[in-house]
């Protein structure tokens, strides 16, 4: 038992995203009420990918709308394979929250967003430029809170931190957003 | 097609997929004139001997070293380019990026202003507060009198291999430019050409919510639109495709441009009924411009096509 289930508090606030795709809440998978789940914080059972976000969104269709590119990502992965969706080169996806202090340009200001990484070793690199089918079967893990200072990319701050259902949905939608790379081009010439 | 190109660069790895595309585009059309154009900062006031650099905010000494300087750093940046382009001219100007990029784009009368779609790197999950794509990319779409053609991403093909060029439109009069752009694109490299709308259902808004009749009758009168409006205007040109989808706009042509394999998106950049001197760009243009596998021209002026 760890040491947040012993406690018994938090644990009234968390949900358990299982590699099949089903949440559970208080050790029980949840219906109809997945969406009061969505500020809960989240914890992934062990061996959970990428493919199993997905399965999470066909098991709770209401997910769905929180994303318009959420129809063509699930027919992507209905026609990849059902499994080897591997990218060689990395471990694992983290999903990272950062902080940024911002001086310039405009006006000060705090920025709180997340960003889902790929991590081999100690070195992190962006995933835009790989395809979603070469992704389904990467583990996903939740990364720590970065705190950036004024620009310092280099000299960060790290913090244990949570996430929530929303967050977790979100910010990896959000990323795959902006995936694509006119691979077509070389393939057709 | 391309006789004169101004390529607007921060000189910083944001832009080297678009200079890549810069350099190409100027070789492969044998272009009269290629201007590589930098603007490191803006006077802090009138015709102050100091400027602020737009990227880092830091305050610097306008001094002829210091434009030395950074002649000389542009010139390292793009020196194996630089090398092989006949006709290529590099150029600093001080002032506030936006304007000088517009004000040299109108006084050598270009043909095309290439740019990159950031001033600096972002995280993708930082674009969601920030301005979604540069404030000077923005300012420039905005008011350019020739096609912006914006590259976001490595560009795999050159221009003159394009075989599918999409043309997203919204039926407003910026829109007729960008389709005679695309039209002679097409042309021009003998690339087939598909004409796309997207009925906007997406429910965003406050409204009778469409039903599927609605949505059938929007999608015909779109149909017949795209024919008045474009088709009749094509002559013999008969290389083209019309689709119609619904949902939301962004959303469908970037998907449809992932189905074609679209190796350029030409768009008006801002929605219709809106003058293009208060303009904004568009956030359909905006969204398809940061998250498309392929360059996306903004085109909203009929001047330099």
């Amino acid at each position: 038992m760890s040491e947040r289930e012993f406690s018994g508090i938090i644990d009234m606030n968390l949900v358990i995203l299982e590699k099949s795709g089903g949440i559970l809440y208080g050790g029980k998978e949840i219906g109809e009420g997945a969406l009061m789940c969505l500020s809960h914080q989240v914890e992934l059972e062990e061996g959970y990918v990428l493919r199993s976000y997905f399965s999470m969104l066909t098991k709770y269709p209401i997910f769905q709308k929180l994303n318009a590119f959420f129809s063509s990502y699930l027919e992507r992965v209905e026609s990849s394979p059902e499994e080897g969706c591997e990218y060689p080169g990395i471990e694992h996806l983290e999903l990272v929250k950062t902080v940024e202090m911002i001086g310039y340009p405009g006006k000060p200001k705090m920025e709180i967003y997340t960003t889902l990484k790929a991590v081999a070793g100690n070195e992190t690199s962006e995933i835009d430029s790989i395809h979603l089918e070469s992704l389904l079967d990467m583990p996903v893990k939740l990364g720590k809170l970065k705190h950036i200072v004024l620009g310092d990319r280099v000299d960060t701050f790290e913090f244990q931190t949570v996430f929530t259902l929303f967050e977790f949905i979100d910010g990896i939608a959000w990323e795959l957003g902006f995936h694509g790379r006119p691979v077509q081009c070389q393939l057709r010439r | 097609m391309f006789e004169r190109i101004l390529f607007a660069t921060t000189a910083s790895p944001t832009c080297d997929d678009a200079a890549k595309v810069a350099f190409d585009l100027a070789d492969k059309y044998n272009s009269e004139k290629l201007f590589v154009f930098h603007v490191p900062g803006f006077p802090t006031r009138g015709y102050s001997q100091f400027l602020r650099d737009s990227r880092t905010g830091d305050e610097e000494q306008i001094s002829p070293e210091y434009l030395d300087w950074i002649h000389e750093e542009m010139k390292n940046t793009y020196g194996t380019l630089l090398e092989d382009c006949k006709n290529c001219e590099v150029i600093t100007r001080i002032g506030v990026p936006s304007t000088e990029i517009l004000r040299m784009a109108r006084e050598n009368s270009v043909d095309l202003i290439i740019m990159g779609a950031h001033t600096r790197q972002e995280d993708v999950g930082a674009t969601r507060y920030r301005s979604i794509s540069g404030s000077n990319m923005r300012k420039v779409a905005q008011k350019a009198r020739c096609p912006v053609l914006i590259i976001s991403r490595p560009c795999t093909t050159c221009f003159k291999l394009f075989s599918h060029i999409v043309f997203a439109t919204d039926f407003s009069k910026p829109a007729g430019s960008a389709f005679q752009f695309a039209m002679d694109a097409a042309k021009d490299v003998g690339a087939r050409l598909y004409l796309f709308h997207a009925v906007d259902i997406s429910g965003l808004h406050v409204g009778r919510e469409l039903n599927q009749k609605d949505i059938e009758e929007r999608v015909a009168a779109a149909k017949k639109k795209m024919e008045e409006k474009y088709v009749s205007k094509m002559g013999d040109f008969d290389n083209y495709e019309i689709a119609i989808w619904e949902g939301l706009p962004y959303v469908e042509v970037l998907k449809y441009a992932r189905d074609k394999q679209a190796d350029l998106v030409v768009m008006a950049h801002h929605t219709k009924d809106v003058d293009p001197e208060e303009a904004e760009l568009g956030g359909t243009v905006e969204q398809v411009v940061l998250r498309s596998a392929c360059p996306v021209a903004s085109v909203n002026r009929p001047d330099r096509l």
